[in-house]
């Protein structure tokens, strides 16, 4: 096997007879950022699931690195532990302090560790969960939606956070998400997920970091949107 | 302090021009100002008693009515005492030592009933919320139990356990074991499963799931659990004591009903709800303690 950070063959799983993942083949190399898109209810939620492990009712070979991380669409952070004991909530041994700090730090949050989760705006909550995520030091990050619950303003800032994030850590990185203009912001490759399987790829050569205002972002976009069956016709030509 | 809502930029000559009749002059102009009003803050309208004092206000009064109906003869002895010769009963029992050796007796019955009951009731409830067997094996038959009245097997408790006082401790464990187990049991089983399922994401062993994220979670609705184990608790008490006490607070209760002293059955009364309020402010406090992660909680 060379070297992979994730590799599905033959992937299948069934809810009730209907199968939502269908004979699906996926290859992450390490480092790799990928993202993918598809309509709800086409299954990428599920693949995540089953890629952290938490979904194993399945058939088909999975391969995933022993360490990796997940960042769901809510931050789901215990809310009866302050914010520093939630990033090292599992972590072996009894972890310091000093290295929830640490990631905290990383993400612009060392100064609410000891804050109680609830008193966290969501923007902050995410980057506690992703902190958490971080301090795990994952071969694999896994993102499920991370910034869909967040407003615009947020939204932006948080994207540009994981960017970084990724580029200092070198971990391979999926991010399941519906937005397309996220994707070719963030990934090196955007998967599109229809009917249970990998539709269509498409590899963003873009140099980083990349401006929405490029002409060759804008027609990677109206491409996957015509992928995705969104009509973008009357916007560019 | 006023409040305008007109447009900040609009220029000063259009506030101005308003004829008599009130209708503006240059109808091609923007819309005529409104007449504004002041809008008070709710502070200024509020009376200067404070609440404290107007909350103590009222059981104040009813009790200055019911001693002038006791002095004017209206409320005879036989049916109330009045509250000054209850006060001298109340008065007269402590210092007899009578009261408090009543109140301890009664205390250690329930201490040791609300013990047991927490064993047992959390003890189920934390078998059949955690374990799917447990739940197989103990939710059926406690469902079925938990429909008959503890008050009902008392006569049942005295033929098994004779008249001391096991049977007395044995209804109040009862009584605090279903409430306990429900409340437990059904927060256990509302634990959000997103946080779960982050738990088992992070890495976390059954044990630790249990522990960091299981428990924690099901602890609001324990403590619910407790609260109104605590009420039953006192009422159970109740019942036992009135059946073959020859000690605590029933007792009292039953010896001043058989010599028509109902200064000292109001006296037994205020000690029970004095207790039960005690009980609370200790749960309470204890929620307080435990649950500061709630944002109801804090800043308090």
């Amino acid at each position: 096997m060379t070297g992979q950070a994730v590799r599905v063959e033959g992937l299948t799983r069934s809810f009730d007879g209907r199968a939502v993942l269908h004979d699906l083949r996926l290859d992450i190399r390490p480092g790799e950022f990928v993202a993918l898109l598809g309509r709800s209810g086409c299954g990428k939620s599920t693949l995540l699931r089953v890629l952290a492990g938490l979904d194993r009712d399945i058939s088909g070979t999975v391969l995933v690195p022993r360490r990796k991380a997940v960042v769901f669409q809510a931050p789901r952070l215990m809310p009866w532990k302050r914010v520093w004991p939630n990033v090292v909530l599992g972590l072996p041994g009894r972890p310091e302090r000093a290295l929830a700090e640490r990631a905290l730090a990383e993400v612009g949050l060392a100064h609410r560790s000891t804050a109680w989760p609830r008193t966290l705006s969501g923007g902050e909550a995410q980057r506690a969960a992703l902190a958490r995520a971080l301090v795990r030091e994952p071969d694999l990050l896994l993102l499920d939606e991370p910034f869909g619950a967040l407003d615009a303003l947020t939204r932006v800032t948080a994207q540009r956070l994981v960017g970084e994030l990724w580029q200092r850590r070198g971990c391979a990185v999926l991010l399941v998400t519906h937005d397309v203009e996220e994707a070719v912001l963030l990934a090196d490759r955007v998967l599109v997920m229809d009917d249970g399987v990998i539709a269509h790829e498409e590899r963003v050569d873009l140099d980083r970091p990349r401006a929405l205002t490029d002409p060759r972002f804008a027609a990677l976009r109206a491409a996957l949107l015509a992928r995705l069956g969104v009509d973008t016709a009357t916007g560019t030509t | 302090m006023s409040t305008s809502h007109a447009p900040p930029g609009s220029p000063e000559h259009d506030m101005s021009p308003i004829s008599a009749d009130g209708k503006a002059v240059d109808a091609t102009s923007a819309p005529a100002a409104p007449a504004l009003e002041t809008l008070r803050p709710t502070a200024a309208r509020r009376t200067r008693i404070p609440r404290w004092l107007r909350r103590t206000t009222g059981p104040l009064l009813l009790v200055a009515v019911w001693q002038l109906l006791s002095s004017t003869g209206v409320l005879s002895t036989d049916v109330l005492a009045s509250p000054g010769r209850i006060a001298r009963v109340a008065a007269d029992l402590i210092d007899d030592g009578s009261l408090a050796s009543a109140m301890g007796t009664s205390l250690r019955r329930v201490a040791l009933g609300l013990l047991l009951g927490i064993l047992i009731g959390g003890g189920l409830a934390l078998l059949s919320g955690l374990f799917k067997v447990g739940e197989d094996l103990v939710d059926a038959p406690v469902q079925m139990l938990r429909t008959v009245p503890f008050v009902g097997l008392i006569p049942l408790f005295i033929i098994w356990f004779g008249i001391g006082e096991t049977p007395k401790v044995a209804v109040i464990t009862l009584g605090v074991t279903f409430p306990l187990y429900l409340n437990v049991y059904a927060a256990i089983r509302g634990v959000d499963a997103g946080l779960v399922e982050a738990g088992e994401s992070l890495g976390l062993t059954r044990r630790g799931l249990v522990r960091h994220v299981v428990l924690p979670a099901a602890l609001p609705g324990a403590l619910t659990g407790l609260r109104y184990a605590l009420g039953v608790a006192w009422l159970a008490l109740v019942f036992a004591e009135q059946i073959n006490a020859d000690a605590g607070i029933g007792f009292l209760m039953v010896q001043a009903r058989d010599f028509l002293r109902t200064d000292v059955i109001v006296v037994c009364l205020i000690v029970y709800a004095f207790l039960g309020l005690l009980a609370d402010f200790l749960v309470r406090s204890l929620e307080r303690l435990l649950l500061r992660w709630r944002p109801t909680f804090t800043g308090r």
